[in-house]
């Protein structure tokens, strides 16, 4: 039987690998609303992957601790440093985020999201989109991907994964 | 909270730096839609965003804003990395140098943070060889 202390040690490892999920979970439902949203193809393919573990089930916008992979709660697992990595599996993700230039074409549907830009396409990234009467329109802001990870926004989440993962098993 | 003041901090140190350069390099920033006519010139692109603009402590709150800073070059593309990488380094060496500042009683106090990349891209449709760099940024207008 395992002693008081070794069962509050794993309680608390339980606990911080519940709180990596949590954080991943609010951080891909984050990036889904601040990202480009058009037909909603590129809200709905955050997946978090586990090094080492497993990879994430494909799953679509709202994102739930249930879309993360189960981390085990033991002491390797616990002190490994890369507990979870967020990707979006489309082929252009680089472009999406502004960070590559790509070539953008109109659907021809409207989008589902706000439309922040529209005008004339005069450059190779995403927003590259002056005024006038085109039909070149955006559905994120500029650089919306750096700023929400240097801003304070993924801090921001990573504290609320923490805070619900606590709240939830004591 | 100045937002100008903010972003003239960033911003003029690496103009300077650029137009310092032989020949100037034209540096674009936010809400400036020209691009150099010739599409193989290189030139700059600077944008700065905005993501928090105070931090409430238990005591006050501080008006310390966060954001973040992209800078991409823009080179000619099927010339090799050399030019790109001379330019990034023209604008890791004003940042650094920002970092160095010391904090005056006035003006705008800035701390960047760890500088991402550079990452380096050329697509098939467009004429250029990008390098990129991120950081995020503090900072606390004084006055």
């Amino acid at each position: 039987m395992a002693s008081t202390a070794g069962q509050f040690n794993r309680q608390l490892r339980r606990q911080v690998q519940s709180a990596a999920r949590h954080a991943a979970a609010e951080i891909m439902n984050d990036l889904a609303k601040a990202g480009p949203l058009w037909g909603g193809e590129f809200a709905n393919s955050w997946v978090a992957n586990a090094p080492g573990v497993g990879q994430g089930r494909q799953a679509s916008y709202p994102y739930t601790i249930r879309d993360t992979p189960n981390l085990p709660d033991t002491i390797k697992a616990v002190a490994r440093n890369t507990k979870l990595v967020i990707v979006n599996t489309t082929d252009y993700a680089m472009q999406a985020m502004d960070l590559e230039e790509g070539y953008f074409i109109d659907p021809g549907t409207d989008p589902l999201g706000p439309v922040v830009l529209e005008g004339n396409r005069y450059g190779r990234m995403r927003t590259d989109i002056s005024s006038g009467d085109g039909n070149a329109r955006s559905t994120a802001p500029k650089d919306w991907f750096v700023t929400y990870v240097n801003g304070g926004g993924m801090q921001k989440s990573l504290g609320n994964g923490v805070r619900i993962a606590f709240a939830r098993e004591n | 909270m100045n937002y100008q003041a903010i972003r003239a901090a960033l911003e003029n140190p690496l103009l300077t730096a650029f137009n310092s350069l032989v020949p100037a390099v034209p540096v674009f920033f936010d809400n400036i839609t020209a691009v150099p006519p010739n599409t193989t010139t290189e030139y700059v692109r600077i944008n700065i965003t905005f993501g928090i603009t105070n931090e409430p402590t238990l005591t006050s709150s501080v008006d310390n804003a966060r954001g973040a800073l992209v800078i991409r070059i823009f080179t000619e593309k099927g010339r090799g990395p050399a030019r790109n990488q001379t330019l990034l380094t023209t604008a890791v060496n004003v940042l650094e140098n920002l970092n160095n500042t010391a904090k005056t009683t006035a003006g705008t106090f800035m701390r960047l943070g760890e500088i991402n990349g550079p990452t380096f891209s050329a697509t098939d449709e467009a004429p250029h060889f990008v390098g990129r760099i991120d950081t995020s940024w503090v900072a606390t207008v004084l006055t």
